[in-house]
């Protein structure tokens, strides 16, 4: 079994789509103990979909799993606002990283 | 009906409550100005409607309402004083958002008047209505409603706690618990805390199905908590429980001891409502009769010999098919608060239309009375209460040159009497003329001439069809239709109207009705080998026909009945009965067009107190009977209409007098 594995969702994460993802998802946790799952490209969202990732971590709690979400896209930022678990899953995701840019290269007085 | 056209249906019959207490609310706004909670309920009705338009995407209503709810708050905060106009304004935004409720539920499209739109967003900018009539002569703003006897108003925070856990099917539904938050939101100040220990884990999920939870702590001024626009989302009332906290003392162990959950509390406070429908009710009052009527008809076995230890069973049976059915019979009956809500509103508009002064009194609104009777009464009682405000109540001016009030004054009075319901419109204005009402009916040749002003029966010609003593038609009433309707509809209801007058005194219209149209007190008759039961309403006396003398007059047969010459209609030769005439028949009294009719039947069986079962469409003769019953022995007997008797008779009559001519 690797280690570490990236799981990448893509489409709608909504009811009608669930069962689907909840296949993904549960076949990905067995694959790794160190997941990621990137969402960048999922959506549009509902509560049905979030709660696909609440029961992923609950799966990986228990199996002593570890789960980081990746780019997780605004919409689904948004369902968890109203559904009161933004605090939940920013504590699971991970930081966005801005773009790299190239630093300045200090000026030096001569 | 899909899920969606469930919800809808839902809506519309929420949203035609909401608006009516949205309308009542308006219309005692003004007077009750410093009541907080009728503030409170007037503004919650528009809230909900917003809510519940939005929920099932009539994004227009829900907009449009918005305004509404928004000067109800801006009322509520004491920025907004009300004044007539402002009540004007709300109720035309109010008759707005009723007729786009009816054009939703009709599929038909519905515009919003715009002009409306701007005054009520002038309003909430707190620029003047260019549209509203003279300012209030005291046009400050409007202190805060108060809470209660001290005016001083201060809001007081109410804590709640409240756990929501969705049905597992909710989102299948097309309900979302989201919507529900948003709502629990918009109460006040919530705090959720997701309970996600309740989500299984991927293997145990079943994917489509809600298993989250919510703990929500809400702080809200808002008494008591509104939950029934979200109970309306719901579908029901069991998946959110409250608790409410005593704000000062914290979740202490003895607070929270004392602290009610909203099921009991609702239990405790009021009784839990369900809709139902209304033809499936009328089935069950049916049933429930029939199943009476033949339990009734077993109590005979009682009493015979091996009857033994069923005796007592079969009279148990009998009692509970009796309170089985006096409970549907029950199920039927509403207040006439309902049918009184209405009246207050139209009131007002035709006082201003007409450029009178009405102060309109409703007494007696908790009084019970049928459901199809109250659905029935609401075109004669608008009949009467326009009559009172076009013929009845006179200009203020004139009013005061009589020493009156300058305000006239209707008064619509409900009431038990004995084992009916009594009905009063009443006015102070100028009474019925009768000397006019007398010369209009000698020149239409409806009494002799002779006539005199004061002869009792004058007043009853205003029952007449196309009898009015108006010269002229206003937009109100005095097209010479309408009493005459009246009169037939309350008729059909097995009710009576009367009417009383005196001149510059005013005019009460009396009507009395049953207390339900499920339930007949008739008498068994019998004629040509069939039985039939005839409303008791309908019969005034009973008089044996070997007693009186036969005669005719202008062709129909007559009978002199107590020195009275009386037009007789025989049910054998109604119904086309061939054979000798037995020696003696009964002859049953009614009254068409406020004189009296005999109708002779072979035989009286007796009394008999039975629930009507209603015939179906296509059933011929159905003009001629009301509805049958079974009776006591199981046998099915139709309800004969005596007026209908009568009236067809009369028509035939007419009929073959013509032919001859």
């Amino acid at each position: 079994m690797d280690d570490a594995i990236l799981i990448t969702l893509s489409g709608p994460a909504t009811l009608a789509e669930a069962p689907r993802l909840r296949d993904e998802l549960r076949d990905g946790l067995r694959v790794g103990r160190n997941v990621r799952i990137d969402l960048e490209a999922s959506g549009p969202w509902d509560l049905i979909g979030l709660q696909l990732l609440v029961a992923t971590a609950a799966s990986a709690d228990r199996d002593g799993t570890s789960v980081r979400f990746v780019k997780v896209p605004e919409d689904c930022l948004s369902i968890a606002d109203r559904a009161g678990l933004r605090l939940w899953i920013d504590a699971r995701r991970e930081p966005t990283v801005p773009e790299r840019t190239r630093p300045e290269t200090p000026c030096l007085d001569t | 009906m899909s899920v969606n056209d469930r919800f809808l249906t839902m809506f519309f019959e929420e949203a035609r409550e909401l608006l009516q207490t949205l309308e009542s609310g308006l219309m005692d706004l003004e007077a009750r100005q410093g009541e907080r909670a009728h503030l409170d309920k007037t503004f919650r009705a528009a809230h909900s409607l917003k809510g519940a338009a939005g929920m099932v995407g009539l994004k227009a209503i829900g907009d449009f309402t918005h305004g509404v709810e928004a000067l109800l708050d801006k009322i509520r905060a004491g920025e907004l004083a009300v004044s007539s106009d402002l009540i004007g304004l709300l109720l035309a935004a109010r008759d707005q958002l009723a007729g786009s409720v009816e054009a939703a539920a009709a599929s038909q499209s519905f515009s919003f008047d715009e002009r409306l739109r701007t005054r009520i967003d002038r309003r909430l900018r707190g620029e003047p209505d260019d549209q509203a009539g003279p300012s209030p002569s005291n046009p400050t703003k409007s202190p805060p409603p108060a809470e209660g006897p001290d005016s001083s108003f201060e809001p007081i925070l109410k804590r709640y706690r409240l756990r929501f856990q969705p049905r597992r099917d909710l989102l299948r539904k097309g309900i979302s618990p989201l919507d529900v938050l948003d709502e629990l939101r918009r109460l006040g100040t919530a705090t959720i805390s997701p309970e996600i220990d309740q989500v299984p884990p991927l293997e145990e999920l079943e994917p489509r199905e809600c298993r989250l939870a919510w703990s929500i702590d809400l702080e809200t001024t808002t008494d008591p908590l509104p939950l029934e626009e979200i109970h309306f989302l719901l579908g029901d009332r069991d998946q959110i429980a409250v608790k409410s906290t005593d704000p000062n003392q914290g979740e202490s162990a003895d607070s929270a001891s004392r602290s009610i959950s909203p099921p009991e509390a609702t239990a405790r406070a009021e009784t839990v409502r369900i809709r139902v429908d209304a033809e499936q009710l009328d089935q069950m009052v049916g049933l429930a009769g029939e199943l009476a009527v033949l339990t009734d008809s077993l109590q005979e076995l009682g009493g015979l010999p091996w009857a033994g230890r069923w005796a007592g069973a079969l009279e148990s049976l009998g009692t509970v098919g009796r309170q089985l059915r006096d409970m549907a019979l029950e199920l039927r009956m509403v207040p006439v608060e309902d049918l009184f809500a209405r009246f207050p509103r139209m009131v007002r508009d035709l006082a201003e239309r007409s450029e009178k002064q009405i102060v309109l009194r409703l007494e007696g609104e908790e009084t019970r009375l049928d459901r199809a009777i109250v659905d029935r009464l609401a075109e004669p009682m608008v009949h009467l209460i326009r009559n009172a405000i076009d013929h009845g109540l006179e200009p203020p001016d004139r009013r005061e040159a009589e020493g009156k009030p300058r305000a006239g004054r209707i008064t619509i009075r409900a009431g038990h009497e004995g084992d009916r319901v009594s009905l009063l419109i009443e006015d102070d204005g100028r009474g019925l003329d009768r000397a006019k009402i007398v010369r209009k009916g000698i020149a239409a040749g409806l009494i002799p001439p002779e006539t005199s002003d004061d002869d009792p029966r004058a007043v009853n010609l205003i029952f007449e069809p196309g009898f009015s003593t108006r010269d002229s038609v206003s937009e109100l009433s005095g097209r010479g239709v309408g009493l005459d309707v009246v009169r037939d509809t309350i008729r059909s209801l097995r009710g009576s109207i009367s009417v009383e007058s005196e001149k510059g005194r005013g005019t009460t219209f009396r009507l009395h009705l049953p207390l339900t149209l499920a339930l007949i007190d008739g008498l068994l008759i019998e004629t040509g080998g069939e039985r039939y039961v005839i409303p008791l309403s309908q019969v005034e006396e009973c008089v044996a026909l070997e007693s009186t003398e036969v005669a005719f007059s202008k062709n129909r047969h007559c009978l002199t009945v107590r020195g009275e010459l009386i037009p007789v209609v025989p049910l054998r030769k109604f119904f086309k009965v061939e054979g000798p005439e037995p020696a003696r028949q009964e002859l049953l009294l009614t009254r068409r067009a406020g004189r009296r009719v005999g109708v002779a039947v072979e035989t009286l069986v007796g009394r008999v107190s039975t629930v009507i079962q209603p015939l179906d469409e296509d059933c011929s003769g159905r003009g001629r009977f009301s509805g049958a019953t079974i009776l006591a022995d199981g046998s099915v007997s139709l309800i004969l209409d005596l007026a209908a008797v009568v009236s067809e008779t009369r028509r035939t009559e007419q009929r073959k007098s013509a032919a001859h001519r």
